[in-house]
């Protein structure tokens, strides 16, 4: 429901969408896989790893996340226990919410004064939460915290906002064009696959979809039910391959640019000309999980999306997961290198309202201790927020981890801004009309300028002329 | 609506309805029936907390930018018709009306309430004529009634799914091409589903209606050589107008509030082809927590709600 | 129903009725089946009618999660108590509806059922703190007092229209003080009780059981959930697996005992229509 807090459209996993198996998305699919296993030795690892904090803490906090959210459970228990040994007079209530609508919960607690002191939610929400009051500066904390130093400074300015830090991620989103290599060699398409250009992904789509006409070629996001993704991996992607950007240099929203007419000219060649995204990729009751599913299942050329899709795929199957899904970065227009989309990803937050906020920082820093954040991020692939945790050799164990973490270097991030959640309405609405043949691109461009106009006002916003 | 049908005799059924439009008896007063109001203090209780308050609160709260998150967040400052204005500058807003105005025609009046009827129809037929199929159909179209919203749209996802879609799969097996249900006509394809559920109501209180009708006055109608629709104008039509005019004003204020079919099956469509009112308040309040613009929309589905009801009621007023 | 009745029907009418009679069955009844036909195929295979291999996979994996139990009885617990609570208040406030006259009356009952038009994710700010300044949140109670609530308005006016028809001249006699209006209330009540009461309960347990935002709202405690929210939450990714069926097929199972009761009831309330017109 709350997708917008999502970077996919998970509704009961608002931050880290990393846990859901391909098929059941449910908390129950996961635990099978790992509560066994890695979950709960890595929470051993913890014992032993964490740093010794001061003893003299005390008062009662709560810990909030999505209950849903099973891979990060173990871990905040691990480090609330830990904490609480350390420091005798200190309680740490763990306390995970119902599945299936965290962010409506606990924005409604917050609102109200209540809610947990120290609560996990996706970096997306860093602009509105700081605007509304609703969270605590952590400036002052992070000023004393040695090892924020190694946060990266766009790491950094991704939880920064109006001259302060509002959030500490543990992890970093990023993203891969995968692709099918079966799908690949028999349409004759070279592998490893590197596109030079956006347009050859449409080429590569249509080699498949020559070949293979009971696949979906490409699955490229459009309108309402793709959700953020919409945003995220279909949009943002191309206005930068197309040498864009959403916001100017001086902080004003763009709202016409030939990088925004070569998005939507892009969503138009791929879904109304070549024909390669068939329509029904958007009206599925739930298009990001089916095309996630698709991927694994092979019934789906290439699909842009996070690294941490890429785990469930390999759990489920792993022979086939590495044999057949082969990933690439997004390519640009020009002779700019290939990137990928970046974002933040699950951070912790301090209530404005808690009472012991010295003790919530303090669960805050045990969290994210360099081998935590190891730990957590090879179990729910990400790149570490910590470059110290993402130099650690664990993460060159495979191709694909190694491949996060070496994407740190061409991530496209965002500074925190307000707006946002307006734009993935307003982004919606252009990608949709396009994608459903409802309007040409230039309406489509149109449409985009006048929304952010009204949204935003005429004073916030500029006009790149694009003379082509 | 059922207890219209308790009556034994067709007299009560319509004095009964009637009583709905015309307020009170001239004979009653309050004084002498005040004392019955005792009874509806528990109830009024638990109405006026959880159901009036709340949405007093929300018409108030309409004249606000409160919003959870954001600048805004936590602001009951005055600021009048703001919200209203920003709804209707918002090029998509005619576009909601008119979905709603489709939907609710659609599912309402023509699926829900005409569906309703021809079932009726043909249920109490095939109970006259002994047809022994007739109390499956009833019970399966019952069961429908009852099903829950969210369950509705699953199930409707599940069959007009493109690729693993109960439909296409029934018409690839008959050599017909697949079909993008969802795609291609997301109006459509909610306007079924949410018809689906909603046919049970009507066709209970029609059929009701129906078999209130005495036998022997449709055997004397045909032995006097009236035609098929003469017979249904001066005997059929008269005995389901009362109860059609409820069952319209019913459905229809259950339709335009409805929203979760829809979310479930097409959550608006791709480029909001079936986004309603309702949808449109659900995803402002619920997906973007901007509770007071949110308000505002949903005192305007009050307002069209209120038009179709008022409009309904009118037409089936008995005249006389 | 008479045998005369029946030869009346030429044969290519009685044809085309059943025909009908089993378009409206397959139509109506069929989803519901193939829910079922999902529900015990195994993943693999793709939903269907009817599984070849039936197979319990797909409920193994929903009760894999504790929730789901603790989901199923959390909603029973509160759908039953909403029933006997609503039921209760809906007859009683119906009754005095029904009987209590003043101008506008029916003008206040009909805007008060007009505002089911404004839905609950809009007033969710305000029952959210209605509720946690009543220390309700996370609570059956509170949850079983919103829902029952929500039901009234649409119960008691239910309920009211089965009361109208109870002549007056049987409870007017009783009613002397406040005592007389309770005992007048279930000397009435008595007559209309079987079909009013049966209907009433019956969807004040639906309504109960189906509700899916109020639990969001007011809920964020994962031992109070119920089976209307997780079957939602997971619908919301994967519409059409099995796995959601399966879940489906539960989340349809009380209601599908309501349904036997109450269709029984229905059917024969209008065979006794029928037989009094004969």
């Amino acid at each position: 429901m709350n997708d917008r807090f999502n970077c996919s459209r998970e509704p009961h996993n608002p931050a880290g969408e990393v846990t859901q198996p391909v098929e059941w998305p449910l908390r129950m699919g996961r635990r099978s896989l790992l509560a066994g296993g890695v979950a709960i030795g890595s929470a051993a690892v913890l014992k032993n790893t964490l740093p010794v904090h001061a003893q003299d803490l005390t008062g009662t906090i709560q810990i909030g996340f999505d209950g849903a959210d099973e891979t990060v459970h173990p871990f905040v228990e691990a480090t609330a226990e830990e904490l609480a040994s350390s420091n005798p007079d200190a309680s740490l209530q763990v306390e995970a919410s119902a599945g299936g609508s965290y962010a409506t919960q606990l924005v409604l607690q917050l609102s109200r004064g209540q809610g947990p002191d120290v609560f996990l939610l996706s970096g997306v929400a860093v602009a509105e939460l700081a605007e509304s009051g609703l969270i605590a500066p952590l400036t002052r904390y992070v000023a004393d915290w040695d090892d924020w130093e190694e946060y990266r400074d766009e790491f950094g300015a991704t939880v920064t906002y109006a001259g302060d830090v509002w959030a500490i991620p543990y992890s970093m989103d990023t993203h891969f064009l995968y692709y099918r290599r079966d799908l690949f060699a028999g349409a004759g398409l070279p592998d490893p696959w590197n596109p030079d250009t956006p347009a050859d992904i449409l080429e590569a789509a249509l080699a498949i979809k020559r070949e293979y006409p009971e696949v979906i070629p490409y699955a490229l996001y459009a309108g309402a039910n793709g959700g953020n993704s919409t945003v995220v991996r279909g949009f943002v992607p191309l206005v930068h391959a197309f040498g864009g950007t959403l916001v100017d240099s001086e902080g004003l929203w763009i709202i016409d640019s030939c990088a925004i007419r070569d998005a939507l000219s892009f969503y138009e060649q791929a879904y109304q000309i070549d024909q390669v995204v068939p329509q029904d990729v958007m009206t599925g009751a739930s298009p990001t999980s089916a095309m996630r599913q698709a991927m694994g299942d092979g019934t789906l050329g290439i699909l842009y999306d996070g690294s941490w899709t890429y785990q469930p795929w390999l759990e489920n199957d792993p022979e086939n997961t590495e044999a057949n899904i082969g990933i690439a970065l997004f390519p640009t227009d020009d002779d700019r290198e290939p990137f990928a989309v970046g974002g933040t990803g699950n951070c912790w937050y301090i209530n404005t309202s808690s009472e012991h906020p010295d003790l919530a920082w303090a669960f805050v820093e045990a969290f994210n201790a360099r081998e935590n954040q190891i730990a957590l991020n090879l179990v729910d692939p990400h790149i570490p927020a910590r470059s110290d945790a993402a130099s650690d050799q664990s993460f060159q164990q495979t191709a694909f981890l190694s491949a996060i973490v070496a994407s740190a270097d061409v991530l496209l991030l965002t500074e925190p801004d307000p707006a946002f959640r307006e734009l993935i309405t307003i982004v919606q609405n252009a990608t949709g009309i396009v994608a459903t043949g409802e309007a040409e691109p230039v309406e489509a461009v149109e449409r985009y300028a006048s929304e952010l106009t009204r949204v935003l006002g005429e004073d916030n916003v500029v006009r790149q002329t694009c003379s082509r | 609506m059922l207890a219209l049908t308790n009556s034994p005799q067709r007299h009560d059924l319509l004095s009964a309805n009637e009583s709905l439009y015309r307020g009170t008896l001239d004979g009653f007063v309050l004084s002498r029936t005040s004392r019955y109001l005792a009874t509806l203090i528990p109830a009024a209780i638990l109405i006026a907390i959880f159901f009036i308050a709340p949405a007093v609160w929300a018409i108030a709260i309409s004249t606000t930018p409160l919003t959870l998150l954001g600048a805004t967040a936590g602001s009951t400052e005055f600021i009048g018709l703001d919200n209203y204005r920003t709804l209707l500058d918002d090029p998509d807003f005619l576009k909601y009306v008119r979905n709603t105005i489709v939907f609710t025609l659609g599912a309402a009046v023509i699926g829900a309430t005409g569906g309703g009827l021809a079932c009726a129809f043909l249920i109490d037929h095939a109970q006259r004529t002994g047809n022994r199929l007739a109390g499956t159909a009833f019970a399966a179209i019952l069961l429908a009634g009852i099903c829950p919203p969210v369950l509705t749209g699953a199930i409707w996802a599940g069959i007009l799914d493109y690729r693993t879609g109960l439909l296409n799969s029934a018409m690839s097996r008959i050599g017909l091409a697949p079909v993008d249900w969802l795609g291609r006509f997301p109006m459509l394809s909610v306007i079924v589903a949410e018809s689906w559920r909603s046919v049970a109501l009507a066709m209970i209180v029609f059929t009701a209606a129906l078999q209130l009708i005495p036998r022997d006055v449709y055997e004397a109608a045909r032995i006097d050589g009236g035609s098929r629709w003469s017979v249904f104008r001066s005997i059929t039509l008269p005995a389901i107008r009362p109860v059609g005019a409820l069952v319209l004003m019913m459905t229809t204020i259950l339709a335009t509030g409805s929203f979760l079919v829809n979310q479930v099956l097409t959550s608006g469509g791709t480029s909001r082809q079936s986004e309603t009112i309702a949808l449109y308040a659900y995803h402002v309040a619920f997906t973007d927590f901007r509770i007071a613009f949110g308000a505002a929309i949903s005192v305007v589905i009050l307002g069209i709600t209120a038009c179709f009801a008022l409009i309904f009621l009118r037409v089936g007023r008995v005249p006389g | 129903m008479s045998a005369t009745q029946g030869n009346c029907e030429s044969l290519s009418a009685r044809f085309l009725t059943t025909g009908l009679l089993v378009l409206v069955v397959v139509v109506f009844g069929g989803p519901f089946l193939w829910m079922l036909g999902s529900a015990f195929t195994s993943a693999e295979t793709g939903p269907t009618f009817w599984p070849g291999v039936p197979s319990l996979n797909n409920f193994r994996i929903v009760f894999d999660d504790n929730q789901t139990g603790m989901a199923l009885r959390n909603s029973v617990v509160i759908a039953a108590a909403c029933t006997v609570l609503a039921t209760l208040l809906a007859s009683l406030g119906g009754y005095g509806l029904s009987r209590v006259m003043f101008p506008g009356k029916n003008v206040i009952v009909f805007g008060l059922l007009l505002l089911y038009a404004i839905p609950t994710a809009v007033t969710m700010v305000a029952l959210f703190d209605l509720a946690s300044r009543l220390a309700l949140v996370n609570t059956y109670r509170g949850l079983i007092l919103a829902q029952t609530a929500m039901s009234l308005p649409f119960l008691t006016w239910l309920m009211k229209s089965f009361y109208d028809k109870v002549p007056r001249t049987l409870d007017e006699a009783v009613t002397v003080d406040g005592r007389g209006i309770l005992r007048a209330w279930l000397d009435v009540l008595t007559p209309v009780a079987k079909p009013g009461l049966a209907i009433t309960a019956g969807l004040a347990f639906v309504l109960a059981w189906s509700e899916v935002l109020l639990t969001i709202i007011l809920v964020s405690d994962p031992a109070k959930t119920t089976i209307a929210r997780l079957f939602f939450v997971n619908v919301e990714q994967a519409a059409g697996s099995q796995v959601v069926a399966a879940l489906g097929v539960l989340y349809l199972a009380p209601v599908l005992v309501v349904f036997l009761m109450l269709r029984g009831l229905i059917s024969r309330h209008l065979a006794r229509l029928r037989g009094s017109t004969a």
